[in-house]
């Protein structure tokens, strides 16, 4: 069952002062199933970031619709989109400092999606250190953002994104800064939590590897879908290859 | 289960205070700003209103709380107690009259139930016999004696160091009586029946005759302090003390009863009354309020008069008040200065604003980031919104306590101006709000709350409205404000030159009130039209200007120092903002140094020119002995005498107007003493030649305009005067407002005094003219010493000192408080300035640590990091000074001629204090430079690989 289907989707930036208007999607579209680790590739500025956005209901296409768990988000209120982004999205960005507060403990940081979200002290606690558990960073769950190393950071960006359990993940270039074992071991987590939590994820990249990786894959440039790729198991079985490579 | 969502709330708020404790710290540091300055006009517009109440309250006030006001105008205020009642008893003074009178009006202030300006008012008895001398003795005068009956210990304290003597001088200005106020009045107002009453009289001869005193009078004090006593005098006494041709006597009942028991003395009984004199609680006057309080002060006076005035038992003969008119007069003047004040306020209160939307552009980016961050994890408007009200509490907090500690000691020295940038050891003004008193804290905890929430809560309205963008992504490219889009700023320039040219125009064109009207619109909007105009300019041009320049100096020879021209331009929003900052703090900061000094220069300048020398003694009627007097006088190093003639009624001597004002000079004396000099005061392009022409008889010098309208040239001849040059002004000639206007009515005529003295018997009829003698001052306060060796002998000599009116022009109440608080400003723009490129360093310091280890990485060394910062800070210094300095000077010339425009004569000469200027530039460039240094040297001694992950 789909629960992100995206029609015809196009998004044109313009600049007033210069009078530019840069094409940055041009009509996408597709079908994301509950469950699914689907990954969108492409070059850099094929609209990858945009399409992203447009789906977690950050920018607002210049036309076509987005129909997220049968809602269709341009109609959603403000105060619906919170409980939107609370319940059904969760947010994982390219940069460490893009995803975790900086000045407070990783503890605190996953602590506080739980904290918007009201959940009690005990709750937050636990869930917290679960999950923080459940991507290897108990042990460096009291450290600040600025004393872990990059994979450290993005695999505490994971747990954050995920605190509040959302049905969908979206994440822009995650492993865009990493290297490749770290990258691949990042990787390795995503598939491990979609797996376990049964979250639906869609992850933007340009790094090849992750195609096998992933369940679906789409390839977009130039705004345009060009390519469609279906991995079923093989993600698991390549990655692990990769692996012992 | 949910938990508490009042404690996430914090939770949340917590977290963003901790990861932002950069921003709250600089958004404090502009705050802070702001509040100090507010805090020092608000404490200072209360404590003003507390020293110019005590003006007026002392009598001071009587010239106007800029002085001269009323002048001429027969507008001279009457002061003396608020209200004052005269009742007459039929039988011989007792006090529990008097006594019963003071409580009925008192009771009459407690029953009002008015302000509490009525309700703690004074009422005080005084009871006045007019005793006649005996003939013989000293034959036209009449004595009043003045018992004071009933008075509080307050009035004892109060009058008992006054109670020394006094002057009063009658109409006619040609004898001077003195009384003496009895100096040994004691708790019980016993005067021991043993002390004598001293009384001192002038005789017909104005000679000081002391009848009854035992002791001398010391002239130089007795100058000195008769203001003082006179005016306070009159304030608890007022007109019963006004009376000429008496000599008055203040004593006690008991003393009043010695006399009267021993009338075969000189003395005479004729008659008694008792005055009540009814004095309001000015300490609760309030600034808000006065309307009321002056309404409230009639009503008492109307309802003393119905309760009194149809009672057949007291005899009353009359009730008075002064307080209506002369509060509203006040209250009109002091008003005027409340809005001075406010007006040369605003401009550091904007720069201020200005300071803390710097400070929070600065850090907009991470703010925005932030919140986007909190959002994006589902935090709702509520939650971001409380957060950021706490990040805006704490800022406050720290930016009032600090606001407060700054500024009541900022303010003690400003309280104690005296000129732009001087300062004397006393406080100019009332000490109420100084101190850290309960209502000084809830005043500073009032007005801060009232500008946080002023300042923040458009901020945090705005910021939590924010829609959740990409937090990693580009923002949306924003279209570019309207006024880039519609080049408004281009237009405002035109308009600011239109509005200059204008002003130009109706400088040189107009006279009149066209010209004063013209003036003032032109010239207060130029500088408005100047100073956006290029903050606007600025804005849009800054950038890619640098840019070139930049990449020019990049092209010659890379380096550090084109690298930061590359890096102002690279942060063109913030770097254009410090370089707005900079430009308006120092115009401002110029124009609050520049416009007083030039007051200042001007005031003085007006009265030299007045005067006509350092002083001028000026004389009715006989010359000669007069000129002996002076000459002998031993401070006097030159002297020359002159004839001023300002009558108008000269016989039509042919051409022009019929009305001639004359001065004859000596041409061969007048430069030594006089004070016109031909290489500093233009009067005229070549004064010693003309002067060389006028010792020809019969030679004349015309003002200009008179030879324009009349048709005629240098070296017409009338009879037997020739027109041998043209002057525009000269002293005691035209000297009063709108020479323009004037010259079409009136002719002006300067020749040697024999030629003069011809003129006069030719064309006028036989002679009552001015002489004058103008003195040079070689030593201060000569002036004072000739007015003293004169009145001993010739009172009715007129002596002017420069000195003296200068001073009398400078110690206005009104001018203190206006230059208090320019000096405020200016202060505040120093610290502001300072400020502001510090604020702007750290900054960069926090937003640049990844880029400084690219840099580091690159190859720089930790040297050429230092530089980079030092040279940031300097150039963006320097492009302030560039433009800021003419921009403030202009804006200060302008603002110097409204502030002149009602004086033509002299003309406005800008005086710009250079030396004080540099000096203050240069402590800035230091100060500035060595703050910029700091977060240089904090980023040149971060390792590489912390500067990379610090965040």
């Amino acid at each position: 069952m789909a629960i992100v289907e995206v029609q015809e989707l196009r998004k044109v930036f313009k600049d007033e002062e210069y009078n530019i208007e840069v094409f940055a999607l041009r009509g996408v579209d597709l079908s994301i199933n509950e469950g699914e680790l689907v990954g969108i590739f492409g070059p850099s500025g094929a609209g990858k970031t945009t399409l992203l956005s447009i789906i977690g209901g950050l920018l607002d296409p210049t036309s076509g619709t987005v129909i997220m768990d049968d809602t269709n988000i341009a109609n959603l209120t403000d105060k619906q989109f919170v409980k939107f982004r609370r319940e059904i999205i969760g947010y994982l960005w390219q940069l460490p400092e893009d995803n975790l507060i900086p000045g407070i403990t990783v503890l605190k940081n996953v602590m506080l999606p739980l904290q918007i979200t009201n959940k009690t002290r005990e709750e937050q606690r636990t869930i917290a250190n679960e999950i923080l558990e459940r991507v290897g960073l108990s042990q460096r769950k009291d450290h600040r953002p600025n004393q872990i190393s990059g994979g450290e950071a993005q695999r505490a960006a994971i747990a954050v994104a995920l605190a509040n359990k959302p049905k969908i993940l979206l994440g822009d270039q995650i492993t865009g800064e990493l290297d490749t074992d770290t990258s691949s071991e990042i990787l390795q987590y995503i598939r491990d939590l979609k797996d376990e939590l049964g979250t639906t994820m869609i992850i933007a990249t340009h790094k090849k590897q992750f195609i096998q990786s992933t369940d679906h894959s789409f390839e977009l440039v130039d705004g345009r879908i060009t390519n469609f790729i279906t991995n079923n198991d093989s993600g698991k079985k390549n990655n692990k290859e990769n692996e012992t490579e | 289960m949910k938990g508490s969502k009042f404690i996430n709330g914090w939770k949340i708020a917590g977290v963003s205070v901790k990861s932002n404790w950069k921003t709250i710290l600089l958004t404090a540091v502009g705050l802070t700003i702001a509040f100090t300055i507010t805090f020092q006009m608000v404490l200072f517009l209360v404590g003003s209103k507390g020293a110019m109440l005590n003006t007026f309250l002392s009598g001071e006030y009587e010239d106007g709380l800029f002085g001269g006001v009323f002048e001429g105008d027969g507008l001279n205020l009457n002061i003396g107690p608020d209200i004052e009642g005269r009742f007459r008893e039929d039988q011989l003074p007792s006090e529990n009259y008097a006594l019963q009178v003071k409580q009925d009006v008192q009771s009459i202030a407690n029953d009002a139930h008015r302000g509490r300006l009525i309700q703690n008012t004074r009422v005080s008895c005084i009871m006045e016999g007019y005793l006649h001398y005996k003939p013989m003795l000293l034959a036209p005068y009449t004595t009043r004696s003045i018992a004071l009956i009933g008075l509080s210990q307050e009035d004892i304290t109060f009058l008992q160091p006054y109670l020394f003597l006094a002057q009063v001088e009658d109409i006619e200005g040609n004898s001077t009586l003195m009384f003496y106020l009895e100096q040994y009045i004691s708790d019980s107002i016993y005067v021991p029946p043993d002390l004598k009453f001293n009384i001192s009289l002038a005789d017909t001869d104005n000679r000081y005759e002391t009848t009854l005193a035992d002791f001398p009078v010391d002239l130089s004090t007795f100058v000195a302090s008769y203001e003082t006593i006179f005016n306070r005098f009159l304030r608890r006494f007022g007109d019963t003390l006004m009376r000429t041709n008496e000599v008055i006597m203040i004593t006690t009942l008991e003393g009043l009863n010695d006399i009267l028991s021993d009338l075969d003395s000189p003395f005479t009984y004729n008659a008694m009354s008792y005055i009540a004199n009814v004095d309001l609680d000015y300490s609760e006057f309030s600034l808000f309020s006065s309307a009321k309080d002056i309404r409230d002060a009639d009503l008492l006076r109307d309802e003393i008069y119905t309760q009194f005035y149809f009672d057949s038992d007291r005899s009353v003969s009359f009730i008075y008040s002064t307080i209506s008119d002369n509060l509203e007069f006040f209250y009109e003047e002091y008003t005027f200065i409340q809005i001075t004040v406010l007006t040369l306020t605003l401009p550091p209160i904007a720069i201020a604003f200005f300071m803390i939307n710097f400070s929070f552009n600065l850090v907009r980016k991470q703010s925005i980031h932030q919140i986007n961050l909190i959002k994006s994890r589902g935090a709702k408007k509520g939650q971001v919104a409380f957060s950021l009200f706490i990040e805006m509490l704490i800022s406050s907090v720290i930016s009032i306590v600090i606001g407060a500690s700054i500024s009541i000691p900022l303010l003690y020295l400003i309280g104690k101006t005296s000129g732009f940038m001087k300062f004397t050891n006393e406080l100019q003004i009332a000490e109420y709000g100084l101190t850290l008193s309960g209502k000084t804290i809830s005043i500073f905890i009032i007005v801060g709350l009232i500008l946080t929430i002023l300042i923040n809560l458009p901020r945090i309205i705005g910021l939590s409205r924010l829609k959740v963008a990409n937090v990693a992504g580009e923002e949306e490219r924003k279209k570019p404000p309207i006024w880039r889009r519609w080049y408004l700023d281009v237009v405002i320039a035109v308009l600011a030159v239109i509005d200059f040219i204008l002003y130009l125009i109706a400088i040189n064109t107009f006279t009149g009130e066209i010209r004063s009207t013209f003036i003032m619109i032109f010239g207060a909007t130029t500088p408005v039209f100047l100073v956006v105009a290029v903050s606007l300019l600025i804005s849009r041009l800054f950038s890619p200007l640098v840019k070139k320049l930049g990449d020019f100096l990049w092209k010659i020879k890379g380096g550090t120092f084109a690298l930061s021209f590359k890096n102002l331009s690279h942060r063109n929003k913030q770097t254009s903002r410090a370089v707005i900052l900079l430009v308006i703090t120092l115009s401002f900061g110029l124009l609050s140094a520049v416009v007083p000094s030039t007051i200042d220069y001007n005031v003085r300048q007006r009265r030299l020119y007045t005067i006509g020398a350092d002083v001028s003694v000026q004389s009715v009627s006989s010359c000669a002995p007069f000129i002996q007097t002076i000459e002998n006088f031993r401070y006097v190093e030159a002297t020359t005498e002159c004839i001023i003639n300002n009558e108008q009624f000269i016989t039509n001597i042919g051409w022009g107007p019929a009305a001639t004002s004359v001065v004859g000079l000596d041409p061969e004396t007048f430069l030594d003493a006089a004070f016109i000099l031909k290489w500093k005061y233009k009067f005229s392009d070549s004064l010693p030649r003309l002067l060389n022409l006028l010792k020809t008889t019969g030679n004349i010098l015309v003002h200009e305009n008179n030879l324009k309208d009349a048709h005629l040239r240098i070296g017409h001849t009338f009879d037997s005067y020739t027109v041998v040059g043209t002057f525009k002004y000269f002293s005691n000639l035209v000297e009063g407002l709108d020479v323009e206007a004037s010259t079409l009515d009136e002719k002006f005529i300067v020749g040697s005094t024999h030629t003069i003295n011809n003129f006069m018997f030719d064309y006028y009829y036989p002679g009552y003219y001015n002489y004058v003698l103008y003195v040079k001052q070689t030593k201060k306060d000569v002036g004072n010493l000739v007015r003293l060796q004169l009145d001993a002998f010739q009172p009715a000599w007129i002596t002017k000192s420069v000195d003296e009116e200068v001073a009398g022009d400078l110690e206005m109440p009104a001018r203190i408080a206006i230059y208090a608080m320019l000096n405020s400003s200016f202060i505040t723009t120093i610290i502001s300035i300072i400020a502001g490129v510090s604020i702007y360093a750290l900054m960069m310091l926090f937003d640049r640590y990844k880029e400084l280890a690219i840099i580091r990485a690159l190859g720089c060394n930790r040297k050429e990091v230092y530089l980079s910062f030092f040279y940031e800070a300097s150039l963006l210094l320097s492009i302030g000074l560039v433009i800021g300095l003419p921009l403030g000077i202009g804006i200060s010339t302008i603002v110097s001629n409204i502030t002149n425009m009602i004086y033509e004569v002299p003309p406005l000469v800008m005086d710009i204090p250079w030396l004080a200027l540099f000096v203050i530039i240069i402590s800035i460039l230091v100060i500035t430079s060595i703050v910029s240094l700091i977060p240089a040297n904090i980023a040149s001694k971060k390792e590489i690989n912390d500067l990379a992950r610090t965040t």
